[in-house]
This record gives C-alpha cells, structure tokens and sequence, in this order.
C-alpha cells in the first residue's frame, strides 16, 4: 500500500498563495477608506477566475482520460495516488496535453504560474 | 478622509485589544515596526508605510499576513482588508477605531480564543479521472472504443465521453465535499465555504476553531486527506478570522 503524505498545517505567510483569495478578498473594510490596490495581483487573480469560468470542460476530461493507460484500468486509488505525487513532482506540465491547439487548461496554468510567481517573490525575505 | 488612499501614513493591518504585545514581526515597507494605537479598550495594529510600499505587491501583502499571523498567536485580531492606509496614528482613532468602538468590541469578544483555519481540497485531475472511469462501465466502454481513434474523427463522442466524466466528478465533488464538511465541522463553532475556483476544487472552506481544539482538529484533517488520495490538501493556519469578519462597517 503506498504511503500517503501527512497533511501539514502551514501559516500563511509560508503559503501565501492558499489564501491569496482570503487575505485579498475577506476582512474587514473601514467604509470611509478607499483601500490601496496591490499592482497587478488583483488583476491576475481576476483573469484567472474568468478564465477557469470559460474553460471548455468537456474536451478537457477527455484530453484526460486519454492519459489513462487502458491497462491500469484495475490499479488501485493508492497506486494512482503515488503516480500522481510522482506527476506532481515532475511539475506535469503541457507534454500530456498531446496535441494541436494550446487548451484552455494551459492559459488556467499559465495565469495560475503567474499569480504564483508575483506572490511567490521574495519568498525568503523576513 | 475619502477619495485617494494618501501617499504616506499609518497601515492598519488589524483591531486587537488595548494593552496586547505588539507582534515581534516585521511590518510593510521601510519602516516596518508595528505598534499599537489605543482608543479604550480597543488598539489598531500600525505601523508607518507609503502607498507605494502598500501597492508594490507581494512583499507588502506577506507582511500584512505575516503580522496578522503574529497577532492572532498572542490574542484575538479583527483583521482588515489588505490596503488599509489612513493619513496617520490621529485618523487610525478618529476614523477607524472610535466610530465602530461597539462592533469591534462586540467582534473581539465573541471571537475569544477562535481562530480561522483554511481547508482546501483539490482533485489530482488523473486520479479522479482514473477513479471515475473504474467505477463506471458504460465509461470505461466508451472510452474503450475510442481509445486509437484519431480524436478529429471522434469529435462528438470525445464530448459525450467529457460530459459523461465531467457530470460523473461533479457527483463525485459534491458527496465528497458533502463527506468532508461531515467530517470536520463538529469541531467548528463556524464554517465559511468559499468559492470553487475550477472544476477540480472539491472544497474551499474555513472553519472557525477554539485553539483548545487545534490538535484535535489537525488530527481531523489528516485523517480526511489520508481517507481520499486522489485529492491534494492544503490546510493553512492558525489566521485571524478573515473570512468571519463583517465584510463592511458602515459609518
């Protein structure tokens, strides 16, 4: 049986993107003051929301079901559980999305990367 | 007081209670000391900032957690909405603290030793897929057939076989979500669901949750994640409550 890996509480200034949504968006607002807007990450954070809305999810199941080997159709949750950590590791980016057009799937990766990277700056900073 | 936020003056970062220890932590920008404005019974956590810093981006919104994070571990904190400048410690009182003395008293009191923690639970889009297509013949058949069929030519069943998988995982998230709301909000005194950003969020939630009860509801959660592998975990805490704030005072 695979192992699978303790879930770990973290604060959040340590994963700032698992809560992008709560500190940008949640909290109380003094109604006499416009608030300072943060240069480009509420931006992003709304493209991505438009963008996951207008995903064309149909094809995108199928693109990945086309991943699944038939004969795995009798592994294990656990079995695929690990391949998926090992996917994760490998930061599973386009080469499984075989193909022609650049999906939707992609630009929702894309702009994900790119909140990712603004917020993930300074990272080791005090 | 209204229109632009000023160039330069004092950050609020959150509302504790009089007399608590500033966060040893380091705020926004090049003057990062907080400090503690009094008014009564209540104090705005502070410190001096210009909007510049505040707009930069990153930086300034992991101080802003960072010294709520701090906050919340010695005591209780309203948090307010990142980007709270006012032009200095004068307007903090006058235009923050003293017209919202009762609801911001009220809120800190109830809030006592609770504090937010934030679940989220997110398919591995291949192993819920994968699971999906185990648990349902008639897809596992179709996908069969088309498996080496130049998908141009299967247009049309390549979307019947997505809408099949696709209704198939949406029955699959709501009883999971179902299942793990089930499983940990009997240590809640609230829960907040947020919303679900992409079709493999299975539950974006926060729970508000007695410190005295941090173990056992840590305990909880791993054993959630551990009962479903298909699904990646984030479990973000302890924070001030941000999502049971009040959205707005109104003046």
């Amino acid at each position: 049986m695979a192992t699978t890996s303790v879930v770990r509480r973290t604060p959040s200034s340590s994963s700032l993107y698992d809560v992008l949504d709560l500190i940008l968006d949640k909290g109380l607002v003094i109604d006499a003051y416009i608030r300072v807007s943060l240069v480009g990450i509420e931006i992003l954070t709304i493209d991505l929301r438009i963008v996951i809305a207008s995903v064309d999810t149909y094809l995108r199941w199928a693109e990945a079901v086309d991943r699944l080997v038939l004969e795995d159709k009798s592994k294990s949750l656990d079995e695929f559980a690990s391949d998926m950590t090992r996917g994760v590791a490998k930061g599973k980016t386009g080469g499984a999305l075989e193909g022609a057009k650049e999906t939707v799937g992609d630009t929702v990766r894309d702009v994900t990367e790119k909140v990712k990277g603004a917020v993930g700056r300074g990272e080791d900073e005090g | 007081m209204s229109g632009e936020p000023p160039p330069a003056g004092s950050y609020v970062y959150g509302v504790t209670v009089a007399g608590a220890t500033p966060p040893p932590v380091a705020g926004i920008g090049a003057r990062p000391e907080v400090r503690l404005v009094a008014d009564g019974t209540l104090a705005a956590l502070v410190s001096d900032a210009q909007r510049d810093e505040v707009a930069a981006g990153a930086r300034a919104l992991r101080a802003h957690a960072r010294v709520l994070d701090a906050a919340i571990e010695q005591g209780p904190v309203v948090p307010l909405r990142f980007g709270t400048l006012v032009g200095d410690d004068r307007a903090v009182v006058d235009d923050v603290l003293a017209p919202h003395r009762d609801r911001l008293a009220a809120m800190l009191d109830e809030l006592g030793p609770l504090v937010e923690l934030a679940v989220r639970a997110r398919y591995d889009e291949d192993a819920v897929v994968a699971a999906v297509v185990a648990a349902d013949p008639a897809i596992a058949r179709l996908h069969a057939r088309l498996a080496g069929v130049d998908p141009e030519a299967a247009y049309y069943q390549r979307i019947e076989l997505g809408e099949r998988i696709g209704a198939a995982v949406e029955a699959r998230r709501a009883a999971d979500a179902d299942e793990l709301l089930a499983a940990l909000e009997d240590l809640a005194a609230d829960v907040s669901l947020g919303d679900l950003l992409d079709p493999h969020t299975v539950l974006n939630a926060s729970f508000l949750v007695d410190r005295a009860h941090l173990p056992a509801f840590d305990g909880q959660v791993r054993a959630a994640a551990a009962a479903h592998p298909e699904m990646a975990v984030r479990y973000v805490g302890p924070l001030p409550p941000y999502s049971f704030a009040d959205p707005e005072l109104a003046g």
